[in-house]
């Protein structure tokens, strides 16, 4: 499984890729500032809320067609690596997110923690167990109880 | 010219004990940072910026300065031991420290390092206060108009000459940045803007998670999963003759002060980083040695060369952001947070408004330097064993106390999601080669040249003339239309010579 997560990508495949991710929020931003009417709510065709958006939205239009250009041209190509390991641990933090508010800031991180620690590759067990339960239980004295802050709780 | 009462307070906030044990903390944890590979000083301060929040300005910016100093140095460390550098601003270190190692001089390599790494630093702190004081009265004299000028300049700056791989990929970093910058209030009229009804995103996006998730992302995501190799036996002995001699001293006070000189100047540029300083010093100091062929065979000169210029940026890199609120760097970016936490706003009148603060960065950049110069020698002895220290179980715990410390800017759950977005757009900016750091600033700047722009056209009845009829307006419109055009052109130029010198 780590190696099928781990996979090369030629770069300029990517960049095409981008070019088309970076039209939609080009052409999202320019439908936006047009349906607002933040244009026309200024005291002159330069100083309102829609003109620096403008010129931006269409800077990323035009640039995502430069980048697609740009990369049919390209001499050579090379491979980059893309370890979809990491993305795969984003999204397990964003669970831990949002699990955070049911379960609390202690639960749910040692969850999680022990989930990454597996994730980055780690083997040893009890290395695994002692900093998964250490390092939350220690950021909680520091930021909850030291510093003040109000991490979510359950019953800890 | 320095305001003597403001200096009192600043120094009597730095020498304090609690300054001064966290000075020696934020010294040891930047130190051990930096000798990590895969990790920084700048992670470091990312990690403990939201730790700052409960404490007073002072103190917390002791804290950062010191992890700031000490992350500088660490970099070296493994630089020397295993000619792999901590930072990409130690590479420049490794070219003579790693074959000082191979010959058994390894301990000198480190100490040279250290000794190089204070003097520049702490002669740089001297030069970055003068400096202060002079760009902040400048900047009293400027305007909305000129400030756009500056403004422009440093996005132009960052995006060209800080971004090797393509001016195409720089541009679309400051176009992203601006993009995510127009997110909440109008800066003028306080319109909403790009917020989908989202209550959360009224007032903008948080600079604490943006930051922090582009600095800590690609750095940790891209290690998931791949354990890095470690041999075991290469834990060092060094011979005896490892002392630093008075012949040594004399032999790299020249390319000290170089350093200094070349570190205080790339570092107050925005966009300009200490690998380009400490490059730069090294060529230089090669080129005007009697012995130019021993530079890269383990000349103690080469070391003292890259150690004193990447450490000197260190100081001068604030002055930009203190003085004019401009963030020349992703740490410059980074104390930005640290000062808006604490209720200050960088710029001209600074030196008023936090005088005391000013003058207490000051103070800690030079006491942090006497730190490392104390403890570097134990860091040194266990330098080598602190780069063994895992990422496989490191990495986990620095995404938690990222997560923690996104949390704890305004105790919202959403400042995470926030976090764990730019960590994965980071992460994605690496792979496809894009800089982060422009994005990042056009982000932090887009603010102040909208701003500044539609001021400047109010000022002067929406004509664009305002901008070449200010005092610097014109000035740095100019030169960020040269830098523009420059880097346009040079790869078509270049391009179509090499393509001449093969038909002849």
């Amino acid at each position: 499984m780590k190696e099928s997560l781990i996979r090369s990508y030629k770069l300029t495949l990517l960049e095409k890729v981008l070019a088309a991710v970076l039209l939609l929020p080009g052409i999202g931003m320019l439908c936006m500032i047009h349906s607002s009417g933040w244009l026309s709510s200024g005291k002159s065709v330069i100083n309102n809320p829609g003109f620096l958006p403008q010129i931006v939205a269409i800077g990323l239009i035009v640039m995502s067609a430069v980048l697609f250009v740009s990369s049919l041209q390209r001499d050579r190509d090379e491979l980059v690596t893309v370890n979809w390991f990491g993305i795969l641990i984003v999204v397990v933090w964003v669970l831990y997110a949002v699990l955070c508010s049911y379960a609390g800031f202690i639960l749910s991180s040692m969850l999680v923690l022990f989930v990454t620690l597996l994730l980055f590759g780690a083997k040893n067990k009890r290395a695994i167990l002692l900093t998964g339960i250490l390092a939350p239980i220690l950021l909680y004295l520091v930021l909850g109880v030291l510093l003040g802050v109000k991490l979510p709780t359950l019953f800890l | 010219m320095f305001d003597l009462q403001l200096m009192a307070q600043g120094f009597v906030g730095i020498v304090s004990p609690f300054s001064l044990v966290l000075m020696a903390l934020g010294v040891f944890c930047g130190a051990v940072f930096g000798a990590i590979p895969g990790l920084t000083g700048g992670i470091a301060i990312a990690i403990l910026l939201p730790l700052t929040f409960k404490l007073e300005a002072i103190p917390a910016m002791a804290l950062l300065i010191g992890v700031y100093v000490g992350g500088a140095f660490g970099g070296s460390i493994p630089a020397i031991l295993f000619g792999t550098p901590g930072a990409p601003e130690a590479s420049v270190t490794s070219f003579d420290g790693y074959p000082m190692m191979k010959k058994g001089l390894g301990g000198k390599a480190l100490k040279t390092a250290l000794y190089a790494s204070c003097a520049g630093n702490f002669l740089a702190s001297i030069i970055t206060i003068s400096m202060m004081v002079g760009v902040s009265k400048l900047a009293l004299m400027m305007d909305a108009p000129d400030y756009f000028g500056v403004v422009v300049f440093s996005i132009v700056l960052i995006a060209t000459i800080g971004c090797k791989e393509s001016w195409i990929k720089g541009l679309i970093a400051v176009l992203l940045g601006l993009m995510f910058s127009f997110i909440g209030g109008d800066p003028l009229t306080g319109t909403l803007r790009f917020t989908f009804g989202n209550r959360f995103l009224m007032s903008g996006l948080d600079l604490i998670p943006v930051l922090i998730g582009l600095f800590v992302g690609a750095e940790v995501l891209s290690e998931a999963g791949i354990k890095r190799e470690r041999n075991l036996n290469t834990v060092s002995e060094f011979k005896e003759n490892n002392k630093i001699t008075k012949h040594d001293v004399q032999k790299c006070i020249p390319s000290v002060l170089s350093g200094t000189l070349i570190g205080s100047i790339i570092g107050a540029l925005p966009g300009l980083n200490a690998a380009i300083s400490s490059t730069l010093n090294y060529s230089f100091v090669q080129k005007i040695s009697k012995d130019p062929q021993s530079f890269g065979e383990g000349n103690i000169v080469g070391v003292a060369a890259a150690e004193a210029a990447n450490n000197a940026t260190a100081g001068p890199t604030l002055v930009p952001l203190l003085t004019l609120g401009i963030p020349g760097s992703g740490t410059a970016a980074i104390f930005l947070g640290a000062l808006t936490i604490q209720g200050i706003v960088p710029g001209p009148t600074i030196f008023r408004d936090a005088g005391d603060v000013v003058y207490g960065i000051f103070f800690a950049l030079m006491l942090c330097t006497v730190i490392l110069a104390v403890i570097g020698r134990g860091l040194i002895s266990i330098g080598q064993y602190i780069s063994f220290i895992p990422t496989e179980m490191l990495n986990p715990v620095i995404i938690l106390t990222c997560c923690a410390g996104a949390f704890s800017v305004n105790n919202r759950i959403s400042d995470v999601f926030i976090l764990l977005l730019f960590m994965a757009i980071g992460y994605f900016m690496r792979v496809l080669h894009i800089p982060s750091l422009p994005l990042l600033i056009a982000f932090l700047l887009g603010g102040m040249l909208e701003s500044n722009l539609r001021r400047s056209l109010l000022m002067s009845g929406g004509s664009f003339t305002v901008f070449f009829t200010a005092k610097f307006s014109a000035f740095f419109l100019g030169l960020s239309l040269l830098m523009i055009l420059y880097t346009i052109l040079q790869p078509i130029v270049k391009k179509r010579h090499k393509k001449s010198k093969e038909v002849k």
